[in-house]
């Protein structure tokens, strides 16, 4: 079997990326942009067919269906093929993605066995699918006037975002494929990209992957019907919390960055999500193209807030419900949906009824509620069962009672912690170093991610290279990216840095087997 | 600035980080490459160990039975007790269980031959292990070059992009000790010198197993379960088909059995054991009793929940042999039903 081309490993770095972009180059300059353009598009058909060659009749087959209907709608039958359209999408997902989980419900429900076979998911599925809906309801919308199949095909192929996102929308990269910049210009994204790129690496090699290590194996544990102590499921919770952000904005670093190498902006897909001061201002800075998505194509649709409280708060359960079922074929996801819903709706509430509230001690109490929010519901959304979250939660709530690790005996007794609580008492992990280095990163990404400028703010000087629109800038995030680090310009000394960032992550890459990235599982 | 200057100064950026990774790299490859016959004090030990067991295996010319596995054998099964119970020549080829059970499985390949048998005891994390140790770098560049020559490019590059600093340190300030070589047989003797021969135990002696400090027996009343799976995509499963292909093309007999571990109540509702017992079915292998001959209480336990006391290596190879004989037994019955 050969190796998967995932961004963080040899064949991708070592291989695939140089010879794109040389040749990228190369028939830019040598031929003509447009030329540039199909390579890249036959690029992005080989880095997909690399994968599993067997999914890539889905995709050119999806990509050529819709390119069909969006050509129609264009030229004036718009509304029924465009229904014709999104049925075609949404039945490729219900086939591909849910007919295993509906039928396995069914079954249960009325107690019968009908069989399918079991699908395996198309990797990117959930992602190419929503684009292509997306376009066809602007198309029907009137928003599409220009349609060029090359075009449209890298739209939706383009290697750098087809697995895991950020959702595009062909507003922002249509004109891309048609208007070459200047070549001062092209050197220069190509360099904040290399930089961006190597951030994005490296959050995924050297710390999402080092915080996997810790939290996988208690997730597995609880999946195995083995309960964790109180304190390791804590652990574990906030271990997963930090991964997965560092694991998606590493990816969605990564595809910025590789997008800047061929000239192509792609819109920010994180804002510091783990600064937020409540569910909603999470949500604005978490997966920001999905949340632009839902709100665009699902929420506003649905009525959005002109309606009425009641009919606001149940259409934003329903995308949240749906949005969490976009995540995956699981209860687990669609539970994980529902609670959001609540929180925000909780949170609309809140904000209608309660006086303004202003100062430090109630900004530090907002965010430590919606951190915990937070926390609480990832363990659903990682668990692969209801069993093993109930597992993971009853040790978290302390259901099962307290344990402290045996390493803090003396602080705990010398504070008189014994005794305080029924059932607390002391436990010892088997691998002591593992668990403490495992403590030790989860430390270190919460620092990061809470309290350090997210990596599009470190690099604001470059605004004309990346799509910023998205982005908020505090005046003491702005003081610690310019002032501190010094990462205002094309200097050597961060060129130097970013080169050894490369460095370390082809070192963490190659220290064992290369892992994928948590949402090409969605 | 002018677009040229701009473009100037991206170029001299873009220039800059290729030579800063290109140039740390090729430092890291080429110190790595050095330290290849470079040993460290582990390294030493390591290698003088297990070269001493190869070279007495050597001279056993007899069909011989081989327990394979990491220290959970070395420390947890006893070969002279086998060997008597059976009278079979046994080889405990228990290495360190960091090494990996790719590495473990290549150095056991060494000691056997056509009709050998190989029992395999792998501990419960090689099931699902990937990970490249400190250990086992430690170990191939101290005496295992060709082990390194042996792999793909990937695992070329995992070898040469993990040698740290430390190992770099420790090689530069060892001395290797005067009194012991690194190809002699000392300290694995074939013994008894007649009747079945046994070798590679750890003596069960008191000075051999110590006493523990009251902390370490602390924190070990407090162990808790270990995950117990299969990742057949991971690296120890790979290497285990792959060493039964290799014993088939070579008329060695591959079986498997349980590492002995610390029993827990939550283990009877554990499914990992199904797993483990379904992979070894995959490749075709007999796995030798039920899990619980392999579970023993925390009082046969010496300093890991992997690593037996004298009385639990006594108990555990009496058990191994129980289940060693009944194999054998059915062996011989299917072999005379086919000769009938």
């Amino acid at each position: 079997m050969s190796p998967k081309m995932l961004f963080n490993s040899n064949i991708f770095l070592l291989a695939f990326l140089p010879v794109t972009v040389l040749v990228y180059y190369i028939v830019r300059n040598c031929i003509s942009f447009r030329h540039s353009i199909y390579w890249l598009f036959a690029a992005s058909v080989f880095f997909y067919g690399y994968w599993d060659v067997r999914y890539l009749p889905l995709l050119l087959g999806s990509i050529v269906a819709n390119f069909l209907f969006a050509r129609q709608i264009v030229i004036g039958c718009k509304r029924q093929y465009a229904t014709l359209g999104v049925i075609f999408n949404l039945g490729l997902l219900g086939v591909f993605k849910y007919a295993n989980f509906f039928v396995d419900n069914i079954n249960l429900i009325t107690d019968r066995a009908i069989w399918i076979p079991e699908i395996v998911l198309p990797i990117g599925i959930s992602f190419y699918t929503f684009q292509q809906i997306a376009f066809l309801v602007d198309a029907r919308r009137g928003h599409v006037d220009k349609l060029s199949f090359a075009s449209y095909g890298l739209f939706v192929s383009f290697f750098p975002q087809l697995i895991a996102g950020p959702i595009v929308h062909h507003k922002e990269m249509m004109r891309q494929f048609l208007e070459s910049p200047r070549s001062a210009f092209i050197v220069r994204m190509t360099a904040v990209g290399l930089v961006m790129f190597a951030i994005g690496l490296s959050k995924k090699t050297i710390i999402a992957d080092n915080l996997a290590q810790f939290a996988s194996p208690i997730f597995q544990d609880a999946q195995l019907g083995l309960a964790p102590q109180f304190f390791t499921a804590w652990a574990a919770a906030l271990a997963y919390t930090f991964q997965i952000y560092f694991d998606f904005s590493g990816y969605s670093d990564m595809a910025i960055g590789l997008g800047l190498m061929f000239a192509i902006r792609l819109p920010a897909n994180f804002n510091s999500p783990y600064q937020a001061l409540n569910i909603a201002d999470f949500w604005r800075r978490w997966h920001m193209t999905l949340s632009r998505f839902l709100r665009d194509y699902l929420y506003i649709p649905l009525g959005g807030s002109r309606q009425g409280e009641g009919r606001r708060y149940l259409n934003i359960a329903t995308v949240m419900l749906l949005g969490g079922l976009w995540h995956g074929a699981g209860w687990t996801f669609v539970i994980w949906g529902a609670l959001h819903g609540l929180y925000i709706t909780i949170n609309h509430i809140w904000q209608r009824i309660a006086p303004p509230l202003a100062g430090r001690s109630f900004h530090l109490a907002a965010w430590i509620l919606t951190f915990l929010a937070v926390v609480f519901a990832w363990v659903i959304f990682r668990a692969e069962s209801l069993d093993a979250a109930v597992i993971m939660y009853r040790a978290m709530l302390g259901i099962d009672g307290i344990a402290l690790p045996i390493e803090v005996r003396f602080v705990a007794e010398r504070f008189g912690l014994i005794g305080i609580l029924p059932d607390m008492s002391y436990f010892a992990q088997n691998s002591r170093w593992d668990f403490y280095a495992g403590l030790l990163w989860t430390a270190v990404a919460a620092g990061i991610a809470i309290f350090l400028p997210n990596s599009l703010q470190f690099l604001r000087r470059f605004h004309s290279n990346i799509d910023y629109r998205s982005i908020s800038f505090s005046p003491s995030t702005r003081l610690l990216a310019w002032r501190l680090f010094g990462w205002h310009k094309l200097s050597p000394g961060m060129a130097v840095v970013a080169g050894l960032l490369l460095f370390i992550s082809l070192k963490a890459i190659n220290s064992g087997a290369a892992t994928e990235f948590l949402y090409f599982q969605f | 600035m002018n677009s040229a200057s701009q473009r100037k100064s991206a170029v001299r950026f873009i220039s800059t980080m290729s030579f800063v990774v290109l140039l740390v790299t090729a430092l890291t490859l080429l110190l790595s490459y050095a330290q290849f016959g470079r040993h460290t004090v582990a390294s030493f030990a390591l290698c003088q160990g297990v070269n001493s067991r190869l070279s007495a295996a050597s001279r056993i010319f007899e069909p011989k039975l081989v327990l394979i596995g990491g220290s959970g054998v070395r420390r947890g099964v006893n070969a002279r007790i086998i060997a008597g119970e059976l009278g079979v020549p046994t080889l405990n080829f228990g290495l360190q269980a960091a090494l990996g059970p790719a590495i473990i499985l290549h150095e056991a390949k060494k000691t056997l031959r056509p009709d050998d048998t190989a029992l395999l005891l792998f501990e419960f994390n090689h099931f699902s292990y990937d990970q490249l140790t400190t250990v086992a770098i430690d170990y191939v560049y101290g005496c295992r070059r060709k082990y390194f020559s042996s792999g793909d490019l990937g695992d070329k590059l995992t070898f040469l992009f993990n040698v740290g600093p430390a190992r770099v340190i420790k090689s530069l300030t060892f001395q290797p000790p005067k009194d012991r070589c690194l190809n002699c047989t000392e300290g694995e003797e074939l013994e008894p010198a007649s009747g079945p021969i046994s070798v590679g135990d750890v003596p069960l002696t008191e000075t051999m197993f110590p006493p523990l400090s009251r902390d370490r027996k602390a924190r070990m009343a407090l162990y808790r379960p270990i995950t117990i799976s299969v990742d057949r995509q991971s690296k120890g499963p790979e290497a285990i088909a792959e060493f039964v292909d290799w014993a088939r093309a070579n008329s060695v007999n591959v079986i498997a059995s349980w590492p002995n571990t610390v029993n827990f109540p939550e283990y009877k509702k554990s499914d990992g054991f199904k797993k483990i017992a379904d992979f070894y079915r995959s490749l075709d292998v007999p796995m030798l009793g039920e899990p619980s001959i392999a579970l023993l209480p925390l009082r046969f336990f010496y300093d890991t929940q992997y690593h037996l006391n004298i009385d639990g290596i006594v108990l555990r190879s009496r058990r191994l042999a129980i289940v060693l004989r009944r194999y054998i037994a059915s062996l011989t019955l299917a072999t005379r039903t086919a000769k009938q």
